[in-house]
């Protein structure tokens, strides 16, 4: 059984992730999709169709910033920094996304 | 807006951006290959799993092509990247039509680039639009010289409202002598102007001033002091662009007084044409003489109708007090087009010529896209199939005239820029505003303009017949385009009979130009100019008196009487096509008083010695020719032309009347007796009808500063004789310019713009008949090899060669039969709109229509029977077993 997109990810959400996981440091790709997997206990597995887009989306933006540098085991890897404005969009998304969870928490608890 | 830099930058360096994604993704593969083989499964599986679990690499590189290049862009330069392909690949057919292509644009953005620099190009002056040039005409047909008064120049600024200045200036009819200050002499254009004259162009000095009102104001005496503006181009060529020079004094040869430099003028005035120096013309007040040639600049906001009305009741108020000046008008004419003159009606002539070699290289190119889409009407439905919309392929499709065009407009271009300059080489920078062409960024964007037109054109017809087409057939077919060939083959013809068609206009064009520049050459112009040298000379200094001018004239005659040997050699004060500035006197025949109600008339006067007539070949009709007995003290004579006694004397034997001449009125100490009658000599252009002339003795009238010696040698070799008389002149007065043309040439060059005019059209015509036969062999040709499988089958079932040979001629012979009719009819059409423009031309000339159509019919012809032989000589069987 294969890896596949994370079922129907919410709009935008998945920028959000990408951003919150660089909050701790820089990290290469595959380290993003490894990290929003293993944290999300494997209910988030985001593809490589998926995940480049969106982070040259997040660099078109400037929202992040990449620079080519070394992989724990030696390799060429590139390198994805938030960027200060990357940050400030962190926490509107964040509000964003916590507003659209209550509100369909809020639609899902009418009996 | 930093995200579009951003994307620009990407874009920039697209590839790298390419190569670091790949560098990226497999780098992810391999950490993704590596996380399985850590599970426990072998290296193969590992990376075979890991490419299942990443997917497909080459969509995650379009997604994020995507991200970066607005969607629209992208399929652009995907259009365009398959589209040179295609151009590419059809290699012959693309060769063709780019050469068509740059032939059409080429010419196109040449005349245009000249029809640019010579009429859309606003004069370089200060609100040009304001200028006018001003001169006079009589209505009864009188001859004037058309140039103006002080009194009319006067009448017209005293209307301040409508006039904002009026300026004379006074084109001297000689050069003059410049003495540089090693003492050699070297010829100059020096011309007068009058009061205000630099101030109405209204540009700013280059250095200096310009010259002052009083600097105009007439003086008693000739030794008025003379100041002189030099041209820019002059203060750069002979005085090393001096910074210093005003105040500096010049020598002039022929001026009588210290001459003192004032001013240097704006490079970018010009008026008259090539002026070297300019001088403050001294003008009497409210004089009648009409002298002067005259700008205007109109109040702001006035029109030319506004100032006509204005002027004619102006002039009739003068006429009032001066009785010749009963039935003189005022003509006004934009500057522009007063510079340009008939250059205008030549080269919208050639440029519409043009227009339709372009439309009918559009034609061509649309057809050859059209035959060769039968055999793309596969890959068209493959792709219509593959769910590309109708206007997908379309644009597909556009994009492809889109490269064509381009192609054919950047080799276009630089054919232009050839052409123009030799269009200069043969002559046409004599023309005015001609001195350059540039092919600046106003041409290149009218060359782009016409490209995109051309795409268009070319484009649409091919790509809405193919986008058009119903796939499922073709599909089904295997192959074979049996529905799609009938409806291209209808379009093809009409395009066929639209080549034709034009093709005639323009052979028809040429023959026409061709005809009227044959006229002009067979015309006589009342003189031989073959054989004959024309040696322009010119008093080096003032005389301190007449008779020692005039002996100093005639040493000079003898002089190359004996220098040149056995040859007839006479001295006149014009010769044909050389001067502008022709005086005219009006005549008073003897026995018919003064009346300015009757006819009273004008004749042009030329004074020459008695050789003239001989050495310049014009026929005696009646009478004598003047003789050397006709001294200053003997009876005063003259001799008339045809013309004159025509005009003025069509009742009488004209060798038994006498008149005077003078100017406003006829002097009567200047009556003459007429003794001869000549034939008429064409003076102005070889196109203009002769005017009533009458030669008076040079030795009854007075030498001129300036005189043309003509020599004519029997033995008919007047280059041979140039140094003798050169080294004679000099010998006899080393100060004096002189300057040497063969006669004919004098003649051809007044014949420039016809000859221009001419070479262009020719060139247009057989560039039209090699597009037209190009295009109809080709049109023929696709139409044979549709039909190679009905061909074959006709022949396996019995039909002769003939049979296929004539089957094919039908074909052509409509189409040819439609075409002539409807290229004669337009030719008809377009020749009366320009018939006016054009020396001696008719429209309706059977002679030109016929050698048209016989011309453009024969090339048809051929175009028809070579793929009519080839498609006759079809093997059969080979041609089936081929399908």
């Amino acid at each position: 059984m294969g890896e596949r997109d994370s079922p129907e990810l919410l709009r935008g959400t998945l920028d959000l992730l990408i951003l919150k996981t660089l909050v701790s440091g820089p990290r290469h790709g595959y380290a993003i999709a490894h990290h929003l997997r293993t944290t999300s206990d494997d209910v988030l597995q985001v593809g490589e169709s998926s995940l480049y887009p969106a982070l040259q989306r997040l660099l078109l933006r400037g929202w992040v910033k990449a620079h080519w540098g070394t992989s724990e085991n030696n390799r060429r890897a590139r390198y994805y920094t938030l960027s200060a404005s990357g940050r400030k969009q962190l926490e509107t998304e964040r509000t964003e996304f916590d507003r659209i969870v209550v509100a369909i928490h809020k639609v899902l608890a009418i009996p | 807006m930093r995200s579009l830099l951003r994307q620009l930058w990407y874009l920039l360096r697209w590839r790298r951006a390419e190569t670091d994604l790949d560098e990226e993704l497999r780098f992810h593969r391999d950490m993704k290959t590596r996380e399985f083989h850590e599970t426990g499964i072998d290296p193969a599986e590992a990376r075979r799993r890991a490419r299942l679990a990443l997917g497909n690499t080459s969509l995650t590189h379009d997604q994020v092509r995507d991200v970066w290049i607005p969607h629209g862009v992208q399929g652009i330069s995907q259009d365009l990247r398959y589209a040179v392909r295609q151009v590419v690949k059809a290699r012959f057919v693309s060769g063709a039509a780019i050469a068509t292509l740059a032939i059409g644009i080429g010419a196109i953005t040449a005349i245009f680039s000249t029809v640019d620099a010579v009429l859309l190009r606003p004069l370089p002056y200060s609100r040009p639009n304001e200028l006018l040039d001003v001169h006079t005409r009589m209505t009864d047909g009188r001859l004037t010289t058309g140039r103006l008064s002080t009194l009319e120049i006067e009448a017209l600024t005293n209307r301040q409202d409508l006039v904002a200045a009026a300026a004379a200036y006074v084109p001297q009819p000689f050069d003059a002598t410049l003495i540089r200050s090693d003492g050699t002499p070297i010829n100059a254009k020096i011309d007068g102007v009058g009061d205000g004259f630099f101030n109405l162009l209204g540009l700013p000095m280059t250095l200096g001033r310009a010259f002052t009102h009083d600097e105009h104001i007439s003086v008693k005496g000739p030794q008025a002091p003379i100041s002189i503006v030099l041209s820019y181009r002059i203060w750069r060529e002979e005085f090393a662009a001096d910074p210093s020079i005003i105040g500096r004094q010049i020598r002039l040869a022929e001026a009588p007084a210290s001459t003192t430099i004032v001013g240097v003028a704006n490079p970018a005035v010009d008026i008259p044409q090539g002026t070297d120096f300019w001088f403050n013309s001294r003008m009497r007040p409210s004089a009648n003489t009409h002298d002067f040639n005259t700008l205007l600049r109109l109040q702001p906001g006035v029109t030319i109708q506004q100032l006509e009305g204005a002027a004619a009741a102006a002039m009739a108020n003068l006429a009032r007090v001066e009785a010749s000046d009963v039935g003189r008008g005022y003509v006004f004419r934009p500057l522009l087009i007063s510079i340009v003159g008939d250059l205008r009606s030549t080269l919208l002539l050639v440029l519409g010529a043009t227009a339709l070699l372009l439309v009918l290289a559009c034609v061509n190119v649309s057809n050859l896209l059209l035959a060769r889409s039968g055999s793309r009407m596969r890959e068209i439905a493959v792709r219509s199939a593959l769910g590309a919309s109708r206007g997908r392929v379309m644009r597909q499709l556009l994009t492809e005239s889109v490269v064509l065009a381009a192609a054919g407009g950047v080799l276009g271009l630089g054919l232009a820029y050839s052409a123009v300059r030799l269009l200069l080489a043969i002559g046409a920078s004599q023309m005015p505003r001609l001195q350059s062409v540039p092919l600046d960024t106003r041409v290149v964007l009218f060359t782009a303009a016409v490209l995109i037109a051309t795409a268009l054109v070319i484009g649409l017809i091919p790509a809405w017949r193919l986008a058009g087409a119903d796939i499922r057939p073709l599909l089904n077919a295997g192959g074979r385009t049996s529905s799609g060939g009938r409806t291209t083959a209808r379009l093809m013809s009409g395009m066929a009979v639209a080549q034709i068609a034009l093709t005639i206009a323009l052979v028809a064009g040429a023959g026409w130009l061709l005809k009227s520049f044959v006229r002009l050459q067979t015309t006589d112009l009342g003189f031989v100019p073959d054989g004959r040298l024309v040696v322009e000379v010119r008093a080096p200094r003032r005389f301190a008196s007449r008779a020692e001018m005039i002996a100093w004239s005639r040493e000079r005659l003898e002089r190359v009487k004996a220098a040149a040997g056995d040859a007839i050699v006479a001295e006149a004060a014009t010769f044909p096509f050389s001067t502008d500035r022709d005086g005219s006197l009006n005549v008073e025949v003897l026995g018919h008083p003064f009346d300015p109600n009757r006819q009273m008339t004008g004749g042009r006067v030329r004074t020459v010695s008695p050789e003239f007539f001989r050495a310049m070949g014009v026929k005696l009709l009646a009478g004598r020719l003047l003789s050397s007995d006709d001294r200053q003290d003997s009876p005063r004579v003259v001799v008339v032309n045809q013309e004159f006694v025509r005009r003025f004397l069509p009742d009488v034997d004209p060798l038994t009347q006498s008149f005077a001449y003078g100017y406003p009125r006829a002097d009567p100490k200047t009556m003459s007796r007429i003794v001869g009658v000549v034939a008429d000599v064409r003076y102005k252009s070889p196109a203009l009808p002769a005017e009533p002339t009458y030669y008076v003795p040079d030795e009854q009238w007075g030498p001129d500063l300036q005189e043309t010696i003509i020599v004519a040698p029997r033995d008919g070799r007047a280059e041979s004789r140039i140094s003798a008389i050169r080294a004679e002149l000099k010998r006899f007065d080393p100060a004096m310019i002189v300057t040497f043309t063969p006669a004919d040439e004098i003649v051809a060059n007044a014949e420039t713009r016809q000859r221009l005019g001419m070479t262009l059209m020719l060139l247009f015509g057989l560039t039209a008949l090699v597009l037209a036969a190009v295009g109809i062999y080709g049109l023929l040709a696709y139409v044979a090899s549709e039909r190679r499988r009905e061909i074959a089958t006709r022949k396996a079932l019995g039909a002769s060669e003939r049979d296929v040979f004539w089957m094919m001629i039908r074909a052509g012979e409509r189409l040819g039969a439609i075409g002539l009719l409807v290229g004669v009819a337009s030719a008809y059409v377009g020749g009366r709109l320009v018939a006016d423009s054009v020396f001696a031309m008719r429209a309706a000339d059977p002679a030109v229509l016929g050698a048209a159509t016989v011309i453009v019919a024969c090339v048809t012809a051929l175009a028809i029977l070579i793929p009519a032989i080839s498609a006759s000589r079809i093997d059969a069987l080979r041609a089936l077993r081929s399908e």
